[in-house]
């Protein structure tokens, strides 16, 4: 899993690199429902179309977009609260 | 199976769209196949009573090196006998990512001449959220043979899409976010916008735009029913949605580029003579 900057307790890992739409979401959402409301999800996605969608779509669902921090050029990590 | 699916939203297609309340009073119907195509870790821990599981990636395929391509003939021909069906089985799909895997079956499913098959409106998201009749029991399925009859007309490839460009007659829906329609990578020349995400409604319960708001999004940007309408994405499932949302409201005229920009960027990037706007073509 890629290193961020920060200092955010996470409680979930999911590395998406490689996986486009509509796959990013579904892996994210999956991931949120089987863990307990107020944990931390960080999904690291190769793609931006995937670094504003899945943000956007978790917003939709009601949970917390805590970060979306660039990485590099072509990676990004998302940090996302369950509500 | 009639076409009352219990709407009360005037949709011109109304059949394709099933509303909740109806189907938790059909559930027991002989004709009726609701099929889950979340993952299966969600299906297990609860589904609408008598569905059947469907693994999203089983119904697509690799192309020329382009992935989540419509799955091949034979491919959704035993994917449709393992679910058990026959041309008079109505097949009503959800998923939990606001209807864009379900719509992909859908379109692979009219692609490939599957008579009567419907969306579940607002999904498993807002099944879940009226508290209506849930199982982990796993239906029983009988196999049977089912055949494929692929309807060309309903699919543009690359070749269709290039001969197609400058066509005055034909216009190009890139269901993508606007973000994506403006980025470095660009979009089909002379393509329109409307963010796919535009049909749904998310509060109270997630949803359909009712048909006249959802027909002056579309006629607000051209696409009007006297067109043919194609519809495009990133890897092809949420244009597969737009799809079905212009079948929803009669477009008599309505195909989907499989490919989508994955193939197209792809191809484009070899040297393959795909236009790209804004850096090419007629804009």
């Amino acid at each position: 899993m890629a290193e961020t900057k920060l200092d955010i307790k996470i409680d979930e890992e999911l590395d998406l690199r490689g996986e486009v739409c509509p796959y990013t979401f579904v892996k994210s959402k999956l991931a949120l429902e089987l863990m307990e409301v107020g944990q931390i999800l960080q999904v690291v996605v190769s793609n931006e179309e995937s670094a504003t969608n899945v943000p956007r779509s978790c917003l939709n669902e009601g949970h917390q977009v805590l970060a979306v921090e660039k990485l590099n050029d072509r990676e990004w990590a998302l940090v996302i609260q369950k509500q | 199976m009639s076409d009352a699916t219990g709407t009360d939203r005037p949709y011109p297609n109304p059949k394709l769209l099933v509303d909740p309340e109806w189907l938790e009073q059909h559930l027991k119907d002989a004709s009726l196949r609701m099929v889950d195509m979340r993952p299966y870790p969600l299906y297990e821990r609860g589904h609408l009573p008598g569905a059947v599981h469907l693994d999203f990636p089983r119904i697509q395929s690799v192309v020329d090196g382009v992935p989540e391509m419509v799955g091949r003939p034979e491919q959704i021909e035993a994917v449709l006998s393992g679910l058990g069906v026959t041309p008079e089985t109505t097949l009503v799909i959800y998923d939990n990512v606001y209807g864009q895997v379900a719509a992909r079956f859908f379109w692979t499913l009219e692609y490939y001449g599957y008579p009567d098959a419907r969306l579940l409106d607002g999904g498993w998201d807002r099944w879940a959220l009226e508290r209506r009749p849930v199982t982990r029991e796993e239906p029983q399925v009988t196999p049977t043979q089912y055949k494929v009859r692929p309807q060309e007309e309903l699919l543009a490839t690359h070749e269709w899409v290039l001969a197609h460009l400058k066509n005055p007659e034909v216009l190009f829906v890139d269901t993508r976010s606007t973000q994506e329609y403006h980025a470095p990578d660009g979009h089909l020349p002379g393509a329109v916008n409307v963010d796919w995400m535009e049909t749904l409604t998310f509060r109270p319960l997630p949803g359909m735009r009712p048909a006249v708001e959802l027909e002056a999004l579309y006629q607000g940007v051209g696409a009007t029913k006297d067109k043919e309408v194609v519809t495009y994405c990133q890897s092809g499932a949420r244009s597969s949605h737009t799809y079905f949302v212009l079948r929803l409201l009669g477009y008599p005229r309505v195909r989907h580029y499989d490919g989508s920009w994955l193939e197209w960027s792809l191809k484009a990037r070899r040297g393959q003579g795909l236009p790209i706007s804004p850096t090419e073509g007629k804009e």
